[in-house]
């Protein structure tokens, strides 16, 4: 991986630079570090002690923040932004926020994220918000000071900035844009996982080059969304699913969580839990067994998403990517501001491995503030920034502009090892046949015995040896045969793979049609399962005699309501038949033990008796 | 529901397991019945009608007749759905199939009459179990595909549900 020489680095960044389309009700948008680091402090949490200040809120500067600070194993270092607000300062905050509903600038939830998705996941959402009690969290008045304190910097010096950096790997030209926002207001302001202060976000976009001329030509693009990575991450540029402004791709950015999307909409993002991963296997194996061996939903067709089966052990939030906020870029209501190089790398990005904000000690790590660009919040380098090519699985993917003159290459190489591997193939079938006629000589002479055996396993080895080498040529020559079409079709300019071959699990927002619900689903989504629980209490108290039976009556009433709201009453019938039915086999099974044991030995034994005396017929 | 969108006529090459379908649960009607019957004589009617108070077998066969009476006419109905290829058809068999599993699984695990005892029940059990696989396999399910005929239909609404 090296730097590009070829381009002026700024102005190829500027060329393809965003425009971002947030939320209405967003609060906190691009800036520059600069401006953060100058309004933050430096803290240090060693293993078995109490936070320290390092350097106090206006000392502090990105050179200062590359200094190093050597410590011993298990601490972190990590800014903050915030400080705990005053009651003028909350009053402030509220009046504002009061002003803008008002005003109608705020943000209004859609469909309520209980309503899109069933009960177990309600239930472990539940237990995942009381959760936030016991864990780390950012303090509650963290969004509402963070964003006075952004609000100060924006009126002193209105400025919206990206971070770029330009990157060459694999004869890609990576443009990587950084975006930094002071704070995630994910979980306060729109009901989303966490809470956290500083956010890093990226996209890139991936050009080709000619190297003799130096243009260059746009393929791909990769939105970072959460810690998602790979192929689905990635579109080609020539896809009409996400608009351009001109050269300017548009990315729609999540409300409060500033994960990137390429459409407007509402996006349901599962957290999932590796707490229930065994479960999730278990189940999963049940389902490609009832599949597979029992024919069941063969022939179905398989919804996006649904591949590798339902993970329900997982808490649904939603990331609102309205688009109908704020706009920045390009021919926007605001424009970016010239954009700060991470070319070559800064020493505050190499060398501050620290987090960009609160460090809240949470053991699953949400409320924690992100480290820089370059590392993951345990300070390994991140894959996106080493890797930019491999992130989002393109590094099996050749640029267009040297794809032909490749195909011709491997080619020509496989024509030039087929020659080797015929020679070859050549002077072992001579060698295998002299061996043959040596051992037909020797067949009838007993003292011979011991040669005629060493020879009789050479063939044998010799023999197979050929037999591989000549399978090896015959699928060279079908690859060869392959190569020949793809570089003609190259040719001719008639190869398109489709847009979204490469696409696996894709995160698209859900149709209007699925977001339809009345307001009585609504609330019921929000109240059924508070209300199971309570419904719960009352039966352990007052009827514990019949536990069991008021429990499954209990569930399956619900589970119909909820089913007859959702639209899934057919479902939910064929799902309770089926499992009658596995109830109904283990009753069976139970009462009927040695006589299916019986039968089973004795239809068993009956078709092996039948198959071989049909074998002595013919 | 418009018959013209959903009614299965128009589609051919799956005929023979709808028609086997039919044929169980016109089958499965008929044993239905033939156990009902079989409980009723059982139980001397004489001496209960004289007694004051029905005794206990009489009333479990007597519940069991009320359940299974409406099932065995809706069984028929659906028999016959099967065979003239009506899409409600396949809901209404695994819902049967769902009620005859409960009312077994019921009389199983909450009461003590003789028909908890006879093997009988079971052998209902087992023929409904077998029903369910059948209804869920492929060549079935794809025989009441709607959304080869409407492929307009919501992606969370489930194929049979129209």
């Amino acid at each position: 991986m090296m730097r590009t020489n070829l381009q002026d680095e700024l102005t190829l960044l500027q060329r393809f630079e965003p425009v971002l389309r947030f939320t209405r009700g967003e609060s906190f948008f691009p800036m520059d570090v600069a401006h953060y680091v100058g309004n933050s402090s430096l803290w240090v949490q060693r293993p078995t002690a109490e936070p320290a200040l390092l350097v106090a809120q206006g000392g502090l500067d990105l050179e200062r923040l590359a200094y190093p600070y050597p410590d011993e194993f298990g601490t972190v270092h990590y800014l903050k932004f915030t400080e705990p607000l005053s009651a003028t300062n909350m009053a402030t905050y509220h009046l504002r926020q009061t002003e803008q509903q008002i005003s109608d600038r705020a943000f209004h939830a859609g469909r309520g994220r209980l309503a899109r998705v069933g009960y177990l996941s309600r239930f472990i959402d539940a237990l995942f918000s009381i959760s936030l009690l016991a864990r780390g969290r950012v303090p509650g008045d963290a969004a509402a000071a963070a964003t006075l304190e952004y609000q100060r910097i924006l009126a002193q010096s209105e400025q919206y900035t990206y971070h770029g950096r330009v990157v060459r790997q694999d004869d890609w030209l990576v443009l990587q844009y950084w975006f930094f926002y002071p704070f995630n207001n994910w979980r306060s302001g729109f009901f989303g996982a966490n809470d956290h202060e500083a956010d890093w976000e990226m996209i890139c976009v991936y050009l080709s080059e000619d190297v003799a001329s130096g243009e260059v030509q746009p393929e791909w693009l990769a939105y970072g969304s959460h810690d998602y990575q790979g192929d689905d991450l990635r579109r080609r540029w020539d896809d009409p699913e996400f608009e351009k402004v001109g050269e300017h791709p548009v990315v729609y950015v999540g409300a409060g969580s500033h994960a990137s999307y390429y459409q407007q909409g509402e996006y349901l993002t599962e957290l999932e839990l590796a707490l229930f991963a065994r479960i999730t296997r278990a189940l999963e194996r049940v389902r490609v067994f009832g599949r597979t061996r029992l024919r069941q939903y063969e022939g179905d067709p398989v919804r996006p998403g649904e591949e590798a089966g339902v993970n329900i052990f997982r808490i649904p939030f939603v990331d609102y990517a309205r688009g109908d906020g704020l706009a920045i870029g390009p021919g926007q209501a605001k424009s970016w501001t010239t954009p700060r190089l991470l070319n070559p790398t800064p020493p505050w990005v190499a060398f501050y491995r620290g987090l960009w904000g609160l460090y809240t000690r949470d053991p699953f790590a949400g409320e924690d503030a992100p480290a820089g660009p370059m590392y993951n919040r345990d300070g390994s380098v991140r894959r996106a920034w080493y890797d930019p090519v491999g992130w989002t699985g393109l590094d099996k993917v050749t640029p267009p502009k040297v794809l032909l003159e490749r195909v011709i290459q491997q080619a020509a190489a496989l024509r030039q090892q087929q020659q080797g591997t015929r020679a070859e193939v050549e002077a072992k079938a001579q060698a295998l046949q002299s061996l043959g006629i040596h051992a037909a000589a020797m067949r009838m002479q007993p003292h011979l015995y011991k040669l005629y055996t060493a020879q009789k396993k050479e063939i044998a080895a010799l023999g197979q040896e050929l037999d591989q080498l000549r399978a090896t040529l015959a699928g060279d020559e079908a690859l060869l045969e392959a190569l020949r079409y793809y570089a003609e079709q190259l040719r001719n300019g008639s190869e398109a793979e489709p847009l979204h071959a490469h696409l696996r699990r894709p995160h698209r927002p859900p149709s209007d049609a699925k977001l339809r619900a009345t307001r009585l689903a609504e609330f019921w989504a929000a109240a059924s399962v508070g209300l199971l629980m309570l419904l719960f209490v009352i039966l352990v108290t007052i009827g514990r005699r019949y536990l069991m039976v008021g429990l499954v009556t209990m569930i399956a009433l619900f589970t119909f309501i909820e089913a007859t709201f959702r639209g899934r009453l057919t479902r939910f019938v064929t799902s309770v038949t089926i499992s009658t039915a596995i109830v109904a086999a283990l009753v069976l099974f139970y009462e009927y033990f040695w006589e299916i044991v019986e039968i089973g030995v004795f239809v068993t034994g009956i078709y092996i008796l039948w198959e071989n005396l049909r074998e002595l017929r013919r | 529901m418009s018959s013209e969108q959903h009614d299965l006529q128009s589609i051919t090459g799956y005929s023979w397991p709808l028609r086997a379908i039919s044929l169980l649960l016109f089958l499965q009607m008929i044993g239905l019945c033939l156990i009902t019957v079989y409980y009723l004589q059982q139980i001397d009617w004489e001496r209960e009608l004289f007694d004051t108070m029905p005794s206990i077998a009489a009333l479990d066969i007597m519940v069991w007749t009320a359940v299974v009476a409406p099932l065995v006419i809706l069984l028929l109905i659906t028999s016959i759905g099967f065979f003239f290829r009506r899409s409600f058809a396949w809901h209404s068999a695994m819902t049967l199939q769902g009620l005859m599993l409960l009312s077994c699984l019921t009389i199983y695990f909450l009461t003590n009459s003789d028909l908890r005892h006879s093997h009988l029940l079971y052998f209902s059990m087992l023929y409904c179990i077998l029903m369910v696989l059948y209804l869920n396999t492929s060549d079935v399910r794809m025989a009441f595909h709607v959304r080869h005929i409407k492929p307009d239909l919501d992606d969370d609404e489930d194929e049979f549900a129209r």
